[in-house]
């Protein structure tokens, strides 16, 4: 028996490379970048109360600091030395030389621990060409799309800069993929999978399952429903009852991102002004209600809009969290490929991205201990530049700029929600395979 | 057709010679004469019109009490660290106060701006006030002249242009915001139309260095900036003639930062603020942090990607594609009477062209002059004298303008009513079959002919 080693024929070795130089550089910018609070939580959770301290399942927390542990325990079987972690983990100004001076064991712990958002990362890239490959995108596109998520600066940021949101993200782009070959019930497992992790997923869900319903497709209703039945119900319920202490931990800070998600807090239109709450409209929740009700239209086809436009309405109105918009971005980033100007949109998106981010959290640069564009701002010879910094920053955030980054912002995502809905993304190389009427399709560039 | 030694065709000169010679025996020629004759007793009427208007703006500018802004930069340097009296602006008062100190009259204490208990200033200071307000009454004739030549381009053989330019000059909106406050958003408009105008005439660069320009003197210009680049991309511009384009009006944004004095001075917390902002209005509430969504932004790009994605044929109009853009940007921004003067040239255009618009060109100037009258408190100055030539402190003025229900009601009545009435434009503008500002006038041109 031989093993063909060959890459698949139709493969772009521009894809190769770019894989190759996008997952170095994110690796070294993963070694490198400072620990951020969500990442310190999920590993401490995982390698104090899960390794350390075996606890029953969901005793503490959900699955990704399970993830951790077992990373954790790969670490320790390495035959490397192994420093203590809490002085890895907790040191105070980590960032570039002077102010760390990494030794090979202390940067191996690192990535090591920082390895399972890499994958993830790896294997969205995989799903982005699987995906653009199926819907017959041209080799160009693919490799742009690709690009634009590995090689991207903003994802390069908004990964690393969290290194825990990508796992769920990943569900949540499989999720997509699953859709969009119609397996409903795999893709709501996926959701579920990406739920535990981060509640904001479950917002898909309600999609799936109403377009299913309007489409009268029984089969897929089930599919997607007995997901929701056999897992999310039991645990929650287990949760709720057994562990409400595990419940908050789960929910991070109690009651914030299924509300953020849907945006009942903050977002609201008021119409008459805070004193009459019952006239206040909460914009995300409008919105997604109206997307929900057009893009489950039976006659629309847009099986990636199910997973795609929820986290686009999210993106777009909510009160977002930086690290938060990455979930839009990499479901865009598909959408993009797929209509014309894809080149020029991406750019922007990025821009915007990027600016947004700088100015959201712009004491990252200038008040915290480290940035993670690496500005060492306890370097008393730069301590100018930092103070300028802050008030750069404040006139930034105190002027306006930052509202109209996101008026921009915001706009290039619901110009990809309209696209979603009015169905403009091209036909699947699944359904062409069923549909002979579909002869004269040519996946080029002008067929978009 | 005849040709020449190398096989080319020959000059189109003869041949349009001889084609004139013998249009002349056709029986058009009756009709013609009549149109040309038409068309002279116009120009006359225009140009009489155009001097009758000049006169009457003349002598407003002079005689109309002075606005704050227009005394804040008068006074400027006489305040201590005023960062005003050093940038674009400041300078050109100092320099005009200069002047005026040369001229052998009298001057008295600009303090009589402040102090003056008539409704006619000291004619000297009327002098003083005309010296300030001459560059804006140039770049009104400016504008007009531009919409003449624009309206010559698009119909040729009609009226229209001297509509077209009239739109602009016997404006009263804008002769208020112009001659009357002083306002200098008309400097940038001039800007915008001679940009638009080189467009049309495939004077790309310099289009986008006129429009660098406009961007100097205030942001708003850069509204207008996709719709240039991008017809100068369908124009077949090269791509580095686009990037140099593009580079000119970021120079346009570093100049508008540096006079401004953005962000490290006085100057970026008092008159430029509401310029840098593009629309402070958000989604959620009053404060501004990043969560809020600039409602005025947001609607300028979606415009602009909403053409592209359905419409791209509008891409093609600068004209049209900017008037949308200017819209979408004004209903949404925070509101300064002056800052109607942006649209009015353009709107008057495509009132040439779309019936329907004109209805609502008139309710938005209507509605925007009623909401500042309201807003700015019956348009005071610093004398207490309004802009409008009647006392603040009359009784009748008293009760209107510190009534509650224009606060409370009419105000937000009137700014829902603005921007419904700009949406409604842009709808106008979006489903008009109509071609309202076409995009290659040449060929219009041709068609008339």
């Amino acid at each position: 028996m031989t093993i063909k080693l060959a890459l698949p024929k139709s493969l772009d070795p521009r894809l190769i490379l770019v894989f190759g130089v996008g997952m170095l550089v994110r690796m070294i910018y993963a070694v490198y970048a400072p620990l951020s609070g969500d990442w310190r939580a999920w590993y401490m959770i995982g390698i104090v109360n899960v390794y350390n301290q075996p606890s029953p399942i969901f005793g503490i927390y959900t699955a990704p600091p399970y993830i951790f542990a077992a990373f954790y325990a790969l670490w320790l079987r390495l035959p490397i030395s192994h420093p203590d972690p809490a002085s890895i983990v907790t040191f105070p100004t980590w960032g570039v030389p002077p102010y760390f001076q990494p030794t090979p064991a202390a940067l191996i712990f690192v990535l090591m621990m920082k390895l399972p958002a890499l994958i993830s990362d790896a294997v969205i890239a995989v799903l982005i060409y699987k995906m653009l490959g199926d819907s017959g995108a041209s080799r160009n596109r693919i490799c742009f799309a690709v690009s634009a998520w590995l090689l991207n600066p903003l994802t390069l940021v908004l990964v690393n800069l969290n290194n825990v949101d990508s796992i769920p993200l990943m569900f949540v782009v499989f999720s997509a993929f699953l859709t969009e070959r119609r397996k409903y019930g795999l893709a709501s497992f996926s959701l579920i999978a990406a739920g535990l992790m981060r509640l904001l997923a479950f917002i898909a869900l309600p999609f799936l399952i109403v377009k299913t319903a309007r489409a009268r497709d029984w089969r897929g209703l089930l599919s997607t429903t007995v997901p929701i039945a056999v897992v999310f119900i039991p645990i929650i319920t287990w949760l709720t009852l057994v562990r409400p202490d595990a419940l908050a931990l789960f929910q991070g800070r109690p009651g914030l991102y299924v509300p953020e998600a849907l945006d009942v807090f903050g977002s609201a239109l008021r119409l008459q002004g805070i004193e009459y709450p019952e006239n206040a409209i909460t914009l995300t929740t409008l919105a997604y209600v109206i997307v929900l009700a057009m893009i489950t239209d039976p006659s629309k086809d847009s099986r990636l809009g199910l997973v795609a436009a929820p986290f686009l309405v999210y993106t777009a109105f909510s009160w977002v969290w930086h690290t938060m918009l990455v979930y839009g971005i990499a479901l865009g980033l598909i959408q993009i490929a797929r209509g014309k100007g894809y080149k020029t949109l991406t750019v922007m998106l990025t821009i915007a991205g990027f600016l947004w981010i700088l100015v959201q959290v712009g004491y990252y640069i200038c008040l915290d201990q480290a940035s993670f564009l690496f500005i060492p701002l306890y370097n008393s010879t730069l301590k100018q530049l930092s103070n300028q910094c802050v008030n750069l920053y404040g006139l930034l955030f105190s002027s306006g700029f930052s509202v109209q980054i996101r008026g921009v912002f915001s706009a290039l995502i619901v110009i990809l929600i309209i696209r979603l809905i009015s169905g403009t993304a091209p036909k699947q190389g699944r359904d062409l395979a069923y549909d002979a009427s579909q002869l004269t399709y040519s996946p080029t560039d002008k067929a978009y | 057709m005849t040709r020449d030694s190398k096989g080319g065709a020959r000059c189109c000169a003869p041949r349009n010679r001889e084609l004139s010679t013998s249009l002349k025996y056709l029986p058009y020629d009756r009709h013609a004469k009549a149109v040309q004759l038409r068309l002279l007793r116009g120009r006359r009427l225009f140009l009489l019109l155009l001097v009758a208007l000049l006169a009457v703006k003349v002598v407003l500018a002079a005689v109309t009490p002075p606005s704050m802004p227009v005394v804040y930069y008068l006074e400027a340097q006489s305040y201590s660290r005023s960062p005003d009296s050093g940038n674009l602006w400041g300078r050109f008062n100092n320099a005009t106060l200069s002047l005026w100190y040369l001229i052998p009259i009298d001057h008295p204490s600009l303090e009589t701006f402040l102090t003056s208990q008539s409704i006619f200033l000291p004619f000297s200071l009327q002098v003083l006030l005309l010296l300030v307000k001459l560059p804006l009454i140039g770049a009104d004739i400016l504008i007009a002249y531009i919409m003449f030549r624009l309206g010559k381009l698009l119909w040729p053989m009609t009226n229209r242009p001297y509509t077209a330019s009239l739109l602009w000059f016997a404006n009263p909106y804008a002769t208020f915001v112009t001659e009357m406050m002083g306002a200098v958003d008309v400097i940038p408009v001039a800007f915008i139309m001679l940009a638009l105008l080189l467009i049309v005439k495939k004077k790309h660069l310099l289009g986008a260095a006129s429009l660098a320009a406009g961007i100097a003197v205030k942001l708003f210009p850069i509204v207008a900036l996709p719709a240039v680049l991008y017809s100068s991309r369908i124009a077949g511009s090269r791509r580095v003639k686009i990037l140099v384009s593009a580079t000119l009006a970021v120079c346009g944004l570093v100049a508008y930062v540096i006079w401004s004095q953005f962000p490290f001075s006085e100057a970026y917390y008092t008159q430029s603020t509401t310029e840098f902002i593009l629309g402070e209005q958000s989604l959620y509430g009053i404060a501004v942090t990043p969560d809020f969504i600039g409602l005025a932004t947001f609607t300028v790009v979606i415009s602009y990607l909403l053409a592209y994605e359905f419409r791209p044929e509008m891409l093609q109009r600068p004209l049209t594609m900017a008037l949308f853009a200017l819209l979408g940007y004004l209903a949404f921004l925070d509101f300064q009477v002056e800052y109607i003067l942006w649209i009015i040239p353009l709107f008057g255009f495509a009132n040439l062209k779309v019936k329907k618009t004109i209805s609502l060109f008139i309710a938005i100037l209507v509605t925007a002059f009623t909401l500042g009258f309201f807003t700015a408190d019956g348009f005071t100055t610093s004398s207490g004298w309004t802009l409008l030539f009647f006392n603040r402190s009359t009784e009748w003025a008293v009760i209107l303008l510190s009534s509650q229900f224009i606060d409370l009601v009419l105000r937000p009545i009137l700014r829902t009513l603005l921007t419904a009435f700009m949406l409604l434009s842009m709808f106008l503008l979006w489903s008009s079959k109509n071609d309202p500002l076409p995009q290659n006038p040449h060929a219009d041109t041709l068609a008339v002919q």
